[in-house]
């Protein structure tokens, strides 16, 4: 069976659009940035496999976002996530209040952010990628790295020092937090 | 939480990042009560907060641009059919390369002087003619494995540090795939159409099957592991040929030992193939050749030596023995999802050496 174009489009610009809400919610149970990312794009080829006409369904955003829950579940089955499980099944029935949290585009920020990460001593990087990238803790990443717990520490301190430098640069109001605070 | 924080110690507290992502329940109400507690620190928490978001929101949208392209690029692969050449919607091996390349380096933490302003690679749709017939490569980098689906259906996983040449004619004229490195191949059957794998000196005549080939060019030797159907082993050089059985493994001497040509006795390499059975592992019985597609290392009495290669490719570090002494100590071993520090520290119980990590160099002595 072969997808056709206009529903293949219509798949890549439905992952585009929903990409940071089904992260969202992926790591509000628990899971990684990085783990999040495969699943996503196994739910796509699954629903592309299954030849699900995505056009016809009216509100893609809600179909796709149960089809992601199971596949959380799915997954933290497999991985014997026990304690996402059960978060992950009791949420599953939960309405879309628990949604209220989504990541917005500022811009402006991202482009510091982005600029002072990039200028980041490499050990500095390293822990910010994997704290927050891998979604490591500090124990596991003083494991990974071979390093004392003190210096994982320091080095993500001094990270978000000069992050938070670079970012405060002539941001004085950051209007648009306001906009999701509670 | 009686003293006040700032931002960055905020934002090194795990149940903070929890609370930002409204994860945990327990960290969201102590930290809706650390407010609570200080209403002045409402700008502090703003702040860290938008540090927490600001830095996943970067990592999410390199993702997605790359998932995006991912995607796209399994998909064309995945239902291109025969009657259509390969090639036409073809992604240009270049760019898997890149996006190959692209992951590795961000794995590597090395992407800093990327810009994420949505500069996507797009694959070269219109490459002109001289390009049209080109393979496709995929390829792995330290610690990577990926799964590439072939447009017959078959399922190629590739372990780290391996490449993957699919025939432009693939599909059409032939099925034959080139390997250097490991994979596990899952095989549709076709009748008239052999699957073919081709290495170095060796190619693999397939029939419908799962197999896993280890083929690393530093490797002393070549192994092929057949899990169900059937294998045809034929070498290049001489044409001898030899079916393999399932639950059996052929191991083929492709290297001198390093070092060996000095010794005595040293003999050229025989390409003259053993044939053993499958190890399984005893908790699961799955076989011990493929546990590398979970993640897991599984060592059956294997030298210090031997492992060592696994290691590396997995870790993405370089192991350096100090003595010879240690090369020669024999393990048997799982692993899964430990570090390498933890790994060779679990070693350690059944010998006592040294180790010391400096970044990706690992210094291993008595």
């Amino acid at each position: 069976m072969i997808p056709n174009n206009e529903e293949l489009e219509k798949f890549y610009e439905l992952h585009g659009k929903y990409y940071h809400h089904f992260v969202a919610i992926g790591l509000k149970y628990g899971w990684s940035i990085e783990d999040l990312k495969d699943i996503i794009s196994q739910m796509f080829l699954d629903l592309i496999e299954k030849n699900i006409q995505i056009a016809t369904i009216a509100h893609p955003k809600a179909f796709l976002t149960t089809v992601f829950r199971r596949k959380l579940i799915d997954n933290a089955r497999k991985n014997n996530k026990e304690s996402g499980l059960r978060q992950q099944i009791s949420y599953l029935s939960a309405t879309e209040e628990y949604e209220n949290y989504r990541f917005e585009e500022d811009s402006e920020l991202q482009k510091k952010i982005q600029t002072a990460y990039a200028k980041l001593p490499p050990r500095c990087r390293k822990v910010i990628f994997l704290t927050f990238y891998r979604g490591l803790s500090t124990e596991e990443i003083r494991r990974q790295l071979g390093l004392s717990s003190r210096t994982v520490y320091n080095n993500l301190f001094e990270a978000l020092k000069l992050l938070r430098t670079s970012i405060s640069k002539r941001d004085v109001v950051p209007a648009f937090l306001l906009l999701y605070y509670f | 939480m009686q003293e006040r924080l700032t931002p960055e110690q905020m934002v090194t507290d795990e149940s903070f990042i929890n609370f930002c992502f409204g994860k945990n329940k327990e960290d969201i109400n102590r930290w809706t009560s650390y407010l609570a507690q200080f209403p002045d620190e409402k700008e502090a928490i703003e702040e860290a907060r938008k540090m927490v978001l600001g830095i996943s929101y970067m990592f999410i949208e390199q993702d997605r641009i790359h998932a995006l392209d991912e995607l796209k690029s399994t998909v064309r692969l995945k239902y291109t059919q025969n009657e259509v050449p390969l090639t036409r919607s073809r992604i240009s091996g270049k760019s898997i390369i890149k996006y190959a390349l692209a992951a590795m380096l961000a794995g590597a933490i090395l992407f800093a002087g990327m810009r994420f302003s949505g500069e996507q690679q797009t694959p070269a749709q219109g490459a002109d003619a001289a390009h049209l017939h080109e393979s496709l490569l995929f390829e792995t980098g330290f610690g990577e494995t990926k799964t590439v689906w072939l447009p017959d259906s078959s399922k190629v996983i590739l372990n780290a540090k391996s490449l993957l040449t699919v025939d432009k004619d693939f599909g059409s004229g032939n099925r034959k795939v080139h390997l250097t490195g490991e994979a596990l191949f899952d095989v549709s059957p076709m009748k008239d159409l052999p699957f073919l794998v081709t290495l170095k000196q060796f190619n693999i005549k397939v029939w419908g099957t799962v197999f896993n080939v280890k083929a690393y060019e530093e490797d002393e030797v070549l192994e092929a592991a057949l899990l169900t159907g059937r294998i045809e082993i034929i070498n290049n050089t001489n044409n001898n040929r030899f079916f393999l059985d399932p639950n059996k493994k052929a191991i083929i001497p492709m290297k001198k030992k390093a070092g060996a040509d000095t010794a005595p006795h040293y003999k050229e390499p025989s390409f003259i193939p053993y044939i053993a059975p499958l190890l399984l592992n005893s908790k699961d019985h799955s076989a011990t050749d493929t546990s590398w597609i979970q993640g897991k290392l599984d060592i059956f009495d294997k030298t210090f030596e031997e492992i060592k290669t696994e290691l590396e490719r997995m870790h993405g570090v370089q192991i350096v023995f100090k003595d010879e002494a240690v090369k020669q100590y024999r393990f048997s071993a799982a692993f899964e999802k430990e570090s390498i520090a933890q790994i060779l520290k679990a070693l350690q119980l059944s010998y006592p050496f040294t180790f010391s990590i400096d970044q990706k160099l690992i210094t291993i002595s008595k």
